[in-house]
């Protein structure tokens, strides 16, 4: 028995499954809305983990789970800003082997295990590529945080004299400027 | 032995609900209690600023002075702060139609529930419009409806307890007072008004955030949230005046606090130091400047942006009242005001009754064109998109938009304008002269059903960015879009917070999209008289299509 076939016969009960544990994380009430609106911008939440879900377990199914879909890349940035602990953010990565195995039971004991060990390794390596995602999602919102004090927006509750470090900020740009200009 | 590890790895997931969300759904609402912890609220004001602000203003609105630690279960609030918000919340229903209104007539039929970008960001049902609002309904119903006061939380009622203050803590200042729920509401409620009565209710007790008071105390002392002082704006300006002249070959001086001129022009002050407000500031200098305009800046007024209409009416009265009072002092026509997000909801939606008519000023009417703006016979303040329009209609521009060709631009309606003013198509007009490439973003997340920046209101501080991250998510989420779909690479509006927080937001989720003003891509396509003859960069230093232009800004 092909497991990778059983798994592409399957993969929209698995998706559906893996989105429920994934909704699971937050308010049920939040939940159901994210289950529910269809709609890709009254509900980007919903959509992304949705369809990269779905896009997901399909590449997996193909053994082709290299390639992390874009609205599970966006969903993953979302997690690393929603005040879970990074562990919590990315454990639904994980459920997805119980859930393939509940799924895929009947046929489970005909499989060769070395085709599970495929689909395994697959999401392993999964967990690996999200857990970079999300560090470098975290890396980004102390660059975009960083940004910000510079680009002078942040300079309200700076302290000191206002006025004078509007004066030296332009200073030190104009300076920096000339320099640029003289390479 | 598969089931096994099926059932050994369903358990060691975190599924249990209540390690999640620091929210336990098995609980009502009523039972679930608001966690602080970094990251998710703001910085409480400094005392020094409450005191400061406490003497300015009637006894009793700011609340004691004191260093209080949010994360703390004590508050140190005054012994009899449950009475002075009960007292502050009776005197509001009595003063405030709207709010009375607001307490009464919801029917929960839903249809607010999932407008709220905080609540597509975070799935917290307290931030479903129609909760937010229960928070401070429970109250009303406990000391104000005989249903309540017997029937208790049967009714829905609940008494005033330091685990409410919490939630309204924590729910009020994550509200942007954007009203996009109240486009959907059948009734018209305006959550936006339970917010700001739930926070001039907080400032009672000096429960209250420094990121809102102390532009506020900056704007009542000197004039600007910065605390910009008179010889620093001119400063600034003037640094401004000299980028415009390397890139444009234009030399302007404008004048300042020039009594007798037309017009006053005032704008959010982030337009004279922050970036990209900068380059919009530049865009309004070379559009005055080519019109010949008779008109002064101020260092007095010199601050659009209205953070008291953050905290309590009084403030918000304050402020508006400076504008004001510099105009009559300097003996102008008319104030034309910047691109600013809510210095046009004071000024359009509350300034009317509470600190105008401004009778001692005309009529707004167009030096240029002589459109007189009807719309602003209360208030005789003209917005410069309605201004810039009415010279685009007239033909009064000389304009090459393919100097906006290395921009491909969508707009992103303000809270506050659209709809807040219903200001929606003459900004897209000035767009639609001024730049060639033009991809608007889907019909459900623009105009009067625009998404906020998630950042308005005051909190547009660093310390909340992630939460700024997960209110921006709709937002965001449509900007990804076009930008996909046409590589729109250029997010435009017309609010300083918005320039501001935007461009944090699209840091975070679509990188490679820049923000500007509205006026900063007319004044790149704007053709000055005795101009260079070929220009070579934007206003920002940045290379036009087609140029080899140094870009190293």
């Amino acid at each position: 028995m092909d497991l990778n076939k059983v798994l592409d016969e399957n993969r929209l009960v698995i998706a559906e499954k893996w989105l429920d544990a994934v909704l699971a994380t937050y308010h049920k009430d939040g939940a159901r809305f994210f289950k529910k609106q269809q709609d890709q911008f009254a509900n980007p939440l919903g959509y992304n983990a949705r369809t990269g879900l779905e896009k997901m377990v399909k590449a997996i199914a193909q053994g082709d789970g290299q390639e992390i879909p874009p609205e599970l890349k966006q969903f993953i940035k979302l997690r690393a800003v929603q005040q879970f602990t990074p562990a919590r953010a990315l454990a639904f990565i994980y459920d997805l082997k119980p859930i393939i195995l509940a799924v895929c039971a009947k046929e489970a004991g005909e499989v060769d295990v070395n085709q599970w060990l495929k689909v395994e390794t697959q999401i392993d390596n999964l967990a690996l590529m999200v857990f970079d995602l999300y560090m470098a999602a975290r890396e980004l919102i102390y660059k975009v945080k960083y940004d910000e004090l510079k680009s002078g927006n942040a300079g309200v509750v700076a302290g000191g004299c206002p006025s004078g470090a509007v004066i030296r900020k332009h200073n030190a740009e104009k300076m920096e400027l000339k320099v640029i200009r003289d390479c | 032995m598969a089931d096994m590890k099926a059932d050994e790895l369903g358990v060691s997931v975190a599924r249990d609900p209540s390690m999640m969300t620091h929210a336990v759904p098995t609980k009502d609402w009523m039972d679930i209690e608001a966690v602080f912890k970094p990251g998710n609220y703001c910085y409480p004001a400094k005392t020094s600023i409450v005191d400061y602000l406490g003497k300015e203003l009637p006894p009793g609105v700011m609340g004691p002075a004191r260093d209080w630690d949010v994360e703390s279960d004590d508050w140190k609030l005054p012994d009899n702060w449950k009475e002075i918000i009960i007292d502050g919340l009776k005197q509001r229903l009595d003063k405030f139609r709207s709010l009375k209104i607001f307490m009464d007539c919801c029917v929960r039929c839903g249809a607010c529930a999932d407008k709220c970008h905080f609540f597509l960001g975070t799935g917290d049902p307290k931030n479903m419009p129609v909760m937010r609002a229960e928070l401070m309904r429970s109250v009303y119903r406990h000391e104000f409806t005989k249903a309540g006061k017997i029937l208790g939380r049967m009714a829905g009622a609940r008494p005033m307890t330091f685990k409410v203050l919490k939630d309204w803590f924590m729910y009020y200042y994550q509200c942007t007072e954007c009203r996009r729920c109240s486009v959907f509401c059948p009734y018209g409620i305006d959550t936006a008004e339970i917010t700001m009565m739930g926070r001039e209710l907080l400032h009672l007790v000096a429960v209250n955030i420094n990121w809102v008071l102390e532009p506020v105390a900056n704007s009542n002392r000197t004039g600007n949230h910065m605390g910009l002082q008179p010889h620093t704006l001119k400063e600034n300006v003037e640094y401004l005046c000299e980028d415009i002249e390397e890139i444009t070959g234009i030399k302007i001086t404008p004048s300042w606090n020039r009594k007798g001129a037309e017009i006053l022009f005032i704008t959010p002050s982030a337009d004279l130091f922050a970036e990209p407000g900068i380059y919009n500031c530049m865009g309004y200098l070379l559009l005055f400047e080519y019109l010949g305009l008779d008109y002064t800046w101020s260092t007095y007024a010199s601050e659009g942006g209205n953070f008291g209409s953050f905290s309590t009416n009084e403030l918000m009265k304050k402020l508006n009242g400076k504008m004001y009072a510099e105009a009559e002092r300097l003996g102008v026509k008319w104030i034309l005001g910047g691109e600013c997000g809510h210095m046009w909801r004071v000024v359009h939606q509350y300034m009317g009754t509470m600190t105008g008519p401004a009778d001692f000023l005309e009529v707004p009417k167009s030096p240029i064109t002589g459109t007189v703006f009807d719309n602003a016979a209360s208030t005789k303040m003209t917005h410069i998109s309605e201004f810039t329009a009415d010279l685009i209609r007239h033909g009064k521009l000389k304009l090459d938009p393919s100097r906006n060709d290395h921009r491909t631009v969508t707009f992103h309606d303000s809270c506050n304008t659209a709809r807040g003013m219903g200001m929606m198509e003459e900004p897209r007009y000035i767009l639609k002269h001024a730049v060639n490439k033009i991809h608007e973003m889907p019909e459900n997340t623009i105009r009067e059903k625009t998404f906020c920046c998630g950042s308005g209101t005051g909190l547009n501080t660093g310390e909340i960015m992630e939460l700024r991250m997960r209110a921006g998510l709709p937002r965001a989420n449509a900007v990804q879009y076009v930008h996909d779909k046409y590589g729109v690479n250029t997010l435009s509006c017309i609010c300083a917070i918005d320039r501001a927080t935007l461009t944090a937001l699209m840091g975070y989720w679509v990188p490679g999209v820049e923000v500007t003003g509205v006026s900063e891509l007319v004044g790149n396509a704007l053709i000055m008289d005795g101009e260079k003859e070929v220009r070579e960069t934007g206003l920002r230093f940045e290379a036009l299509a087609g140029s080899e232009g140094d870009a190293n800004v």
